[in-house]
């Protein structure tokens, strides 16, 4: 079981991005997941329609904004949450909307490996790119995000929701595994059916 | 020089912008190489919108067309910003790849760069700080990527391309005085 070793600060209860992703679900989406942009002053009807169209399932955020969950399979039950913003921006004349999923979030420092593994990640992607977002007391947001254009079609919309939610899952399967064989590194060699050692056990953020 | 590390001209720092020593050579990313098109060395209908729009631009030889921005002021900074030829396709959306390139030498990205740039991740709307490696080879570059409409008009590409310019070089600083301060720290005892 992945424990505290994602964070320097064991204090810190979460179990990794392996695990806490999986937690990061709606209600932690509709609370503070904006990455530092003001609050949506409503809904864009032009979003819903298209993401009607699109036959995507939906929810609809108090922000304004919508929330559409994807599956790897049918037993992952929370799923990817990716929010679709409903606030408009002009950015270099172009006229955008962000899209992005929260994959983690926690309280302390980010493991340095993670950190290095998000920006290699970024180098790499076609589109989009994986930030961390600073909140008050130490919090913190672990994002992958988007940006596409605003009047997009709705294909295109969902489209770039799934692609969200794809870069997501293996983010979260690479990084997961990295920790593992951190974790594996530095175990002291004893007997493998003992109890791990005190390190207080992972829990996954309600 | 590996294969994968092509030299280029685009990042001319004048003045002490940047840490000493921090930055060299810019160096075409290995994303850029790799996607290069096996085709046409460029997009000609890009070229001829650029032609027709009076946007100056060059040719890189894998078919970039390169956008040059440089900074006012007495330290003057020379960014160069990269529009490929190729389009990523996303369902209906067709995209087109605009990015530039920080080189970096004498050692590894500190880590309070790679903190910052992720801190900036989240907050720019467009955009993403990356890092740009190869295993095996110490050089590293700091990339700065965005897309745009792959039928975006050549004022659209190039106000992209300027908005991306703007924003490393208002970085800059930043990041050189991190550095600055990492590689102070690493011989302070």
């Amino acid at each position: 079981m992945l424990r505290c070793a994602f964070y320097k600060n064991r204090v810190v209860m979460m179990a990794g991005l392996a695990l806490f992703a999986l937690v990061s679900g709606g209600p932690v989406i509709a609370q503070a997941t904006q990455p530092a942009a003001a609050p949506s002053p409503g809904v864009d009807e032009s979003l819903r329609a298209a993401l009607t169209e699109s036959g995507a399932s939906f929810e609809e955020l108090p922000s304004g904004d919508f929330l559409v969950r994807f599956r790897q399979n049918p037993e992952d039950a929370q799923g990817m949450p990716v929010v679709v913003r409903s606030r408009r921006l002009t950015i270099a004349g172009q006229e955008l909307r962000n899209i992005f999923v929260v994959l983690a979030r926690g309280t302390g420092g980010i493991r340095q490996s993670v950190i290095n593994q998000l920006m290699v990640t970024n180098g790499s992607l076609p589109v989009g790119g994986w930030g961390v977002e600073r909140l008050a007391e130490g919090r913190f947001l672990v994002l992958f995000k988007v940006a596409v254009p605003a009047d997009a079609p709705p294909a295109v919309v969902y489209g770039m929701a799934q692609y969200v939610a794809q870069v997501a899952f293996r983010q979260r399967a690479q990084i997961a595994a990295m920790l593992q064989a951190e974790q594996a590194a530095t175990q002291p060699a004893t007997d493998p059916a003992a109890e791990p050692a005190d390190e207080p056990a992972a829990e996954p953020e309600e | 020089m590996g294969t994968r590390w092509l030299v280029w001209t685009a990042l001319v720092v004048s003045g002490m912008v940047l840490a000493p020593h921090a930055w060299s050579q810019a160096t075409q990313p290995a994303e850029a190489e790799a996607s290069a098109p096996p085709g046409p060395p460029t997009d000609p209908a890009l070229r001829a919108a650029f032609d027709e729009a009076g946007v100056k631009y060059e040719v890189f030889r894998n078919g970039d067309l390169v956008l040059k921005f440089s900074s006012s002021g007495e330290q003057k900074v020379t960014v160069s910003v990269y529009v490929k030829p190729k389009r990523v396709r996303f369902g209906d959306l067709e995209l087109r790849t605009v990015f530039l390139v920080l080189p970096f030498t004498g050692g590894a990205v500190p880590e309070s760069v790679k903190d910052h740039l992720l801190l900036l991740n989240a907050r720019m709307p467009m955009g993403a700080w990356g890092i740009d490696s190869v295993p095996g080879d110490e050089r590293v570059a700091l990339l700065f990527k965005s897309v745009v409409d792959a039928d975006a008009s050549p004022e659209q590409v190039y106000r992209t391309a300027r908005y991306m310019a703007d924003m490393a070089m208002r970085q800059m600083g930043r990041i050189g005085q991190l550095v600055r301060e990492a590689r102070g720290a690493a011989v302070t005892p």
